[in-house]
């Protein structure tokens, strides 16, 4: 196991309660990389992200997120979940759901400060949330909520960045938005780690993971999105 | 004037109605401001419910129904964790079930009894005009407690109404705050009971906080937009009972649920008003990942 | 199991929950079973004794009275129920569809029997109406002239409270006797009995007659027929409705003040039922005192006898 990886896993094994989804993981993220998780519904990506960020307790095998235990370090490691369904009758503000990515940061109770505010602002100028800064959730497309929500992790100022489909509901224009701000937090020095159904975000990784209920194949996209597995993935190869 | 507040300079019973019930309103716009961000409206029906055995047993034993109250509370949401938890039911399931079984329960224990069915009717609809100075007491303490953990919690509980996940990321227990967020309406539901009674603390849980989601963008606004549409509420339902001649505690809750059917047909009127100069899009696709 | 349907209530009683429960109620085992009216008779006797099941606790006892041991009679709602909201369970259905004799109230006293009442007497278990029998007063009191009875004893506008005057019981008593008889097959000689109430009825009506006068503030309007009888007036109820099952309105309890101020009166009588704090809070708003009547309620008494005077004394006694 390298000392050096941001996201570390031998022979992990994720899952529900004792339920395995996939086992038998092994990950080596460096600092800066982008780590795609790709594969169909129920194939067990939005599981592995879910215990990257420390929802999930692994059910075999070691994992390490920035050296510790998943989890550990709320700070230093931000989650954004799939589209919530709440946003669509969420009565809040968007500026104020962008500023809870500031809440790992101050707890429960520290007031928020400028350069929270400074980071908030940033993160919506980022993704294009600033536009609708002032309206609430719900009264925006979706979108629109994509992006807020996207802010919000972008406000964290987070080391590790674990996106559950952010690109869902984007038109171009948005996966556009997405792929540069993913270039732009590993130009930072951020790992960023995606679910994705979509080979197309798979191209700019450094690692791979192919799952269909079990790791199908590991490593760079050259390697890892061969036909072959592609085949064994989804019962049929897909252009790319 | 004379009829909007003589009632009251007239007679006690309606200022401490006055008094209790604008408390009860108050808890339950703190509370329900977060029953309804974080969908709870069929938890509060299921502790409503639930409360009944635990009054009813209470009554039977000569304990204060309160304390009875805040044991079905208790064993209710007590109920609710475990059979979601170890049968893996969706929420709403479990608390259908145990919905169901504790208010069967509380009739079965309402018909051993041999002196109490008379009461029945007051612990669903309550006896606002008989309110005490030991209620209000009581209920001014729930309405401070109520509001110490809502502004202590705001946070957690603000990224719980958007995801579980995102509150536990930030490190937030979601079990911990969720389970605060729980305690805070059965604390309503359970001291509001005295007041308004079982059925009806329900309505003061939901219809003002849902008309101030109706306009506000901040849980603070909305609390107080409850709060207020919630005290008016009271005023105007007790004079209604005053002055036509009905039920005290169900004028205030029809009173709050009609201020949001209003509310709701002014808010649509407006927006059909503005509907032409906005973009197709601007009410949203939405999008399911 | 038969599912009961109801008749809409009207709104201040909120139906729907009740509704609920009565529903569940029907379905659960829960309920109490029919109680025999004389705690003395043996039970499991060599020949089995035929039944007479009454509907409340209070003509039970009257019945009870009148049989002596030549029946056995059973009592459908607990005493202490209240007989507004009693709900029957489903061996309340199979004793009172078993009896040789089933003696109901009527005018909708028994709200929610009616129903099992009803399906008793399709089975052709014979039923006897108190109310049938005697001299029905008007449901309106003297204090709410003026606003519609929607009391919740519905289709039949008549005051239910009859067995509060033993004058009426006397009233229904040869027929009552004659159905008993009927019903069992042995004769029943009402004469010591009637006597008995007789007595009863001249001793309080002496001791009404020496008050100056008798004005009565109670609990819902359960009085009349006393009132009436002894020549009193009721001139307020907290809940003025023939049902505790109404909610106070903040109006009535306003005009209530005004009366009892304007009155003078230094009581008010509650029975069971009654919202007790907000009795309480009227009482303490006029200087009244509260004093509980057992009208609704038969407890210890011995006899029907016993359970009226017990009654007629606390009212002597507060208004002395």
């Amino acid at each position: 196991m390298s000392a050096a990886g941001t996201i570390v896993a031998s022979q992990l094994a994720v899952g529900h309660g004792h339920r395995a989804v996939v086992r038998g993981i092994d990950l080596d993220v460096p600092a800066g990389g982008l780590l795609v998780l790709i594969g169909t519904n129920g194939s067990g990506k939005s599981t592995l992200l879910k215990t990257l960020a420390g929802l999930l307790a692994p059910i075999d095998g070691g994992v390490t997120v920035l050296g510790r235990a998943p989890g550990d370090d709320p700070r230093r490691t931000a989650y954004l979940p799939q589209h919530p369904v709440s946003s669509h009758t969420l009565p809040l503000r968007a500026a104020d759901v962008v500023a809870m990515g500031r809440y790992a940061r101050r707890g429960l109770l520290r007031p928020l400060r400028q350069d929270d505010r400074d980071a908030v602002a940033d993160a919506m100028r980022r993704t294009g949330a600033d536009a609708t800064a002032d309206r609430a959730v719900r009264d925006l497309s979706g979108g629109q909520q994509q992006r807020t929500h996207l802010a919000q992790v972008l406000a964290w100022g987070a080391e590790v960045l674990l996106l559950d489909e952010p690109t869902a509901g984007l038109d171009l224009n948005g996966r556009a938005t997405v792929a540069r701000i993913i270039d732009e937090e590993r130009a930072r020095g951020a790992t960023v780690v995606l679910a994705t159904h979509e080979l197309a975000d798979a191209e700019r990784a450094s690692t791979v993971v192919l799952l269909a209920q079990r790791v199908v194949s590991c490593g760079p996209p050259s390697e890892a999105l061969r036909d072959e597995h592609l085949r064994e993935c989804y019962g049929f190869t897909q252009p790319h | 004037m004379n009829l909007l507040v003589a009632p009251f300079a007239d007679n006690e019973f309606m200022r401490l109605a006055l008094v209790a019930s604008v408390l009860v309103a108050l808890t339950c716009a703190v509370a329900g401001t977060w029953v309804v961000l974080r969908g709870l409206a069929f938890v509060g029906d299921a502790l409503a419910h639930g409360v009944l055995p635990g009054i009813a047993t209470a009554l039977l034993l000569g304990v204060s129904g309160l304390v009875g109250a805040a044991a079905g509370a208790l064993v209710m949401m007590a109920g609710v964790g475990l059979v979601t938890r170890r049968l893996r039911l969706a929420g709403d399931t479990a608390i259908g079930l145990l919905f169901v079984s504790m208010l069967a329960l509380g009739v079965v224990i309402t018909s051993r009894s041999e002196s109490f069915t008379g009461d029945l009717t007051r612990i669903l609809f309550g006896e606002l005009l008989g309110a005490t100075r030991g209620k209000i007491g009581v209920q001014a303490a729930a309405l401070a407690a109520v509001t110490a953990t809502a502004v202590t919690c705001r946070r957690p509980f603000l990224m719980l109404s958007v995801d579980e996940g995102l509150a536990r990321s930030a490190g937030f227990s979601a079990r911990l705050f969720h389970a605060l967020m729980l305690a805070m309406v059965a604390v309503s539901v359970v001291t509001g009971f005295q007041t308004v009674g079982t059925m009806l603390v329900l309505g003061m849980l939901v219809a003002p906080p849902a008309t101030g989601a109706l306009f506000a963008r901040r849980a603070g606004t909305m609390t107080a937009i409850a709060a207020a549409c919630g005290a008016a509420s009271c005023w105007l339902g007790l004079l209604l009972s005053y002055h036509l001649d009905v039920a005290a505690g169900a004028s205030i809750v029809l009173v709050s649920t009609g201020i949001f059917a209003v509310a709701a047909v002014a808010k649509e009127v407006a927006r059909a008003g503005r509907h032409d100069d906005e973009l197709p899009h601007a009410h949203g696709t939405v999008h399911l990942p | 199991m038969r599912r009961v349907t109801r008749t809409v209530r009207p709104i201040t009683r909120l139906a729907l929950p009740f509704l609920v429960l009565a529903l569940v109620s029907c379905a659960g085992p829960g309920s109490t079973p029919p109680t025999p009216a004389e705690p003395s008779a043996p039970a499991g006797q060599d020949e089995p004794r035929p039944t007479i099941v009454v509907t409340y606790s209070v003509l039970g006892r009257l019945v009870a009275d009148l049989v002596g041991g030549d029946a056995e009679v059973l009592v459908i709602i607990p005493d202490g129920s209240d007989p507004h909201d009693y709900q029957p369970s489903a061996r309340d259905m199979e004793a009172m569809t078993g009896a040789d004799l089933l003696v109901v109230n009527g005018l909708g006293f028994e709200a929610h029997l009616d129903d099992a009442i009803n399906a008793a007497a399709d089975a052709g278990t014979p039923v006897f109406a108190v109310s049938e029998h005697v001299t029905v007063r008007d449901a309106v009191g003297a204090h709410d002239e003026g606003h519609d009875d929607d009391s919740g004893h519905g289709d039949d506008a008549g005051d239910p409270h009859l067995w509060l005057s033993p004058a009426t019981m006397l009233e229904a008593l040869p027929a009552l006797a004659d159905a008993v008889a009927a019903a069992i097959g042995t004769g029943i000689d009402p004469s010591e009995l009637g006597a008995q109430l007789d007595a009863l009825d001249a001793d309080i009506a002496r001791k009404f007659a020496a008050l100056d006068r008798c004005e009565l503030v109670t609990g819902h309007d359960e009085l009349g027929y006393f009132a009436d009888r002894y020549g009193c007036e009721v001139i307020g109820a907290v809940i003025p409705s023939m049902s505790t099952s109404a909610d106070a309105s903040a109006k009535q309890l306003a005009e209530l003040k005004a009366v009892i101020a304007e009155h003078g009166a230094t009581t008010v009588f509650t029975s069971l039922g009654t919202p007790q704090e907000v009795a309480a809070q009227i009482a303490r708003e006029t200087g009244a005192d509260v004093v509980e009547l057992g009208t609704h309620v038969l407890g210890g008494s011995g006899t029907y006898a016993a359970f009226i005077r017990s009654i007629a004394d606390d009212i002597l006694d507060a208004l002395r």
